[in-house]
């Protein structure tokens, strides 16, 4: 029995001595034919991938141009793999997904990318993709918004105009306690949107992450906070709960990302709180019941200034965008901004006939006043809602005086022990983009550097990592002139930063989602 | 039977070694307080080409340092500042060699060992690892095993670890 158990000890030493002497190593990837980053103009007829080891194909996905997805098969040759071509996806950019695995049992993995033609670039509209996604988050976020706004309007009301009848009440409270459910629904929407994945996706933690990693997220949280401490109905909670609800459509959209975003939020943050007032303040204007005559001319002399302001803002912000007519009248973004203007426009009319025509009919006592009116004030509802659908609606089109570089920029932090490197990049995704970063210690000081590469990876799409190298430039930055990011991501990014000889510190962060 | 084969199979998957292209310790346990010879294994160069110069940093806390001359290899030591003072047999000690470079050539193909001894000194906790940073210099290339894992990592989960000592136990003196 100890001889058997010798001999076993003997032969697992010999295998683990075996093991030990091998050529047992991750192997390193090369390069590739076609190389990385090129521009073909047909499809390339072989494909294959050079690497210093031998090694064996675990998986081999192509990602085509129009977003399909096909399995691709792979060989050894003297030099690495020899991959099969990808189909005929159209033009635009190719991204083979490899996963190798070592002699040593460790798998590697990365992508090639090249481009056909021209490198991929986003369709027409963020998200367009995937229209019904775009649209889901849209319509939820409309809903989510217009109960903040019933909620917090009808506690601006309560404080400012009257004491709300008890249907207003309820109404109010009710789009409170909705507005959670909805900003929810809204943010699992835009999760979805922004991977544009199907709902099923729900379940999975990465979709929340990826909505809430955005403003144009968690802005819907400031929503449902600001519907949820307007049920205290005190005066203080009424101004909280209006400052919720501005900050809310201001953090995020064009307003934050113009050229003066600080600005750009400043006036949103205004608009929105006259838009709150005036729309939240209808609803509990219509449920008035008795009384409404006093109730209408005390709203009335609040809702005038309110809507100067909401027009006033809206035109700055316009003007912030310094766009000329003739670009504005040929955008989408104008013929969006055209629409909710003429719904404003004949918004703003029925408030002149109720102030001017039905009111005064009211005070006379006219009975058929109190039906005209409540018609009329649905009608400013149901026009108010329309603005606020266009209002969500701007997300899909740029506003044309955006300079392009401020439309087509992303910016992320990496962060990592000892290092901090701001990357922002130029260009859309998914395309072929710029990078531009800047590395500073944790101090915040200027980290030095020898040499920078960054790392990109789409998780979710199983993509990567495409690595890049950066080199420096003369102002202390360091640029990657192309790297082309095959979806419109959000892509996990690694800076390797190489401070010395022998040391190498690493960043890392996440880089947009459909962006803005 | 059954048992020993198992037994057999559970020390060979817990020995097993780390990836062995890398450059390595042969020696990957030593106490603190104590001489430790240093043999650094060099299995390839870098993706085909000769390596010319091999780098080691020293990390603080390992003194008295002498490399061991190689036929065909030219010595060369950098010396600095510690950052703190260590006790060497009852003399402090405040700066020494920082880092060794042999520059000399070995083919892609060969595999060769670099030696050196040091001290490495009571500033070592007993489980701690120690990372020895190597820069292996080819004509044009270079390859730079300095990882260093972060907490919860693996060596193995990287593509070019440093070689690593493992601290262990104090000897009982």
């Amino acid at each position: 029995m100890r001889l058997v158990s010798l001999h076993v000890c003997l032969a697992s030493l010999l295998i683990w001595l075996a093991l030990f002497q091998g050529a047992h190593a991750h192997a390193d990837f090369r390069g590739s034919d076609p190389a990385s980053e090129v521009l073909l103009e047909d499809l390339p007829e072989t494909v294959s991938l050079d690497f210093s080891e031998p090694v064996g194909a675990l998986s081999m996905t192509w990602l085509l141009p129009d977003g399909q997805r096909h399995q691709a098969e792979a060989r050894s040759i003297p030099q690495g793999l020899a991959v099969s071509p990808p189909p005929d996806g159209g033009r635009g950019s190719y991204a083979l997904a490899w996963r190798v695995s070592s002699t040593d049992g460790h798998p590697i993995s990365g992508a090639l990318v090249f481009s056909v033609g021209h490198p991929s670039t986003p369709a027409g509209l963020p998200g367009a993709d995937d229209p019904a996604g775009a649209v889901l988050s849209i319509l939820t976020r409309t809903l989510a918004m217009a109960a903040m706004i019933v909620a917090v309007g009808g506690a601006a009301y309560a404080v400012l105009v009257a004491p709300p009848s008890p249907l207003a009440r309820r109404a109010a409270r009710i789009a409170a306690l909705a507005a959670v459910p909805l900003s929810l629904l809204a943010l699992g929407a835009y999760g979805l949107d922004l991977l544009a994945a199907r709902p099923a996706a729900l379940a999975q933690a990465q979709t929340w992450q990826a909505a809430l990693g955005a403003p144009r997220g968690w802005s819907l949280l400031l929503a449902a906070a600001a519907a949820l401490v307007a049920l205290r109905g005190q005066v203080a909670a009424m101004l909280a709960a209006m400052a919720l609800g501005a900050a809310s459509m201001a953090v995020s959209g064009h307003a934050a990302t113009g050229g003066q975003p600080l600005l750009g939020q400043a006036i949103m943050a205004i608009h929105a709180a006259a838009l709150v007032f005036w729309l939240g303040g209808l609803v509990a204007l219509l449920a008035q019941g008795r009384d409404r005559l006093q109730a209408l001319r005390r709203f009335s002399a609040l809702a005038l200034p309110a809507v100067v302001l909401l027009v006033a803002t809206g035109l700055s912000l316009v003007l912030l965008r310094g766009a000329d007519w003739q670009a504005l009248v040929a955008s989408g973004w104008g013929r969006l901004l055209a629409a909710k203007l003429a719904l404003v426009a004949a918004m703003l009319g029925l408030a002149l006939l109720n102030r001017h025509v039905l009111t005064p009919a009211l005070a006379r006592g006219d009975i058929r006043a109190d039906r005209r009116l409540r018609r009329s004030v649905s009608a400013e509802i149901a026009l108010g809602a329309g603005v606020l659908l266009l209002a969500m609606c701007f997300r899909l089109t740029p506003p044309p005086g955006m300079a392009p570089e401020a439309s087509h920029s992303l910016q992320a932090r990496l962060e990592g022990a000892g290092a901090v490197a701001e990357l922002r990049i130029d260009g859309a995704l998914p395309g072929q983009v710029a990078a531009h970063l800047h590395l500073s210690d944790a101090q915040g000081a200027a980290l030095a550097a020898q040499e920078l590469r960054l790392d990109f990876t789409d998780p979710a799409a199983g993509i990567g990592p495409i690595a890049a190298t950066a080199h420096p430039a003369d102002d202390g930055h360091w640029h990657i002139a192309a790297v082309t990011l095959p979806t419109a991501g959000p892509w996990a990014v690694e800076a390797l930063i190489l401070v010395d000889d022998f040391t190498q510190l690493k960043a890392s962060g996440l880089l947009g989602g459909h962006g803005h | 039977m059954m048992k020993q084969t198992i037994a057999a199979l559970t020390i060979l998957s817990l020995g097993a070694p780390a990836a062995l292209a890398h450059v390595t310790l042969e020696q990957q346990e030593a106490a603190p307080n104590s001489t430790y010879k240093a043999v650094l294994r060099v299995g390839h160069g870098c993706g085909g080409e000769a390596t010319q110069k091999l780098r080691v940093r020293i990390p603080e806390g390992v003194i008295a340092v002498r490399p061991m001359p190689k036929a065909g290899w030219e010595l060369e030591l950098v010396t600095g500042a510690y950052a703190q003072s260590y006790d060497h047999y009852g003399t402090p000690v405040s700066e020494g060699v920082q880092e060794i470079v042999w520059t000399g050539e070995l083919p892609d193909a060969h595999y060769d060992e670099f030696t050196f001894r040091a001290r490495l000194t009571d500033a070592f906790a007993e489980g701690q690892m120690l990372w020895f940073p190597v820069v292996q210099e080819c004509a044009t290339a270079a390859e730079r095993w300095i990882e260093i894992p972060a907490e919860g990592q693996s060596a193995d989960d990287l593509q070019k670890p440093a070689a690593g000592l493992r601290i262990t136990a104090p000897k009982g003196d």
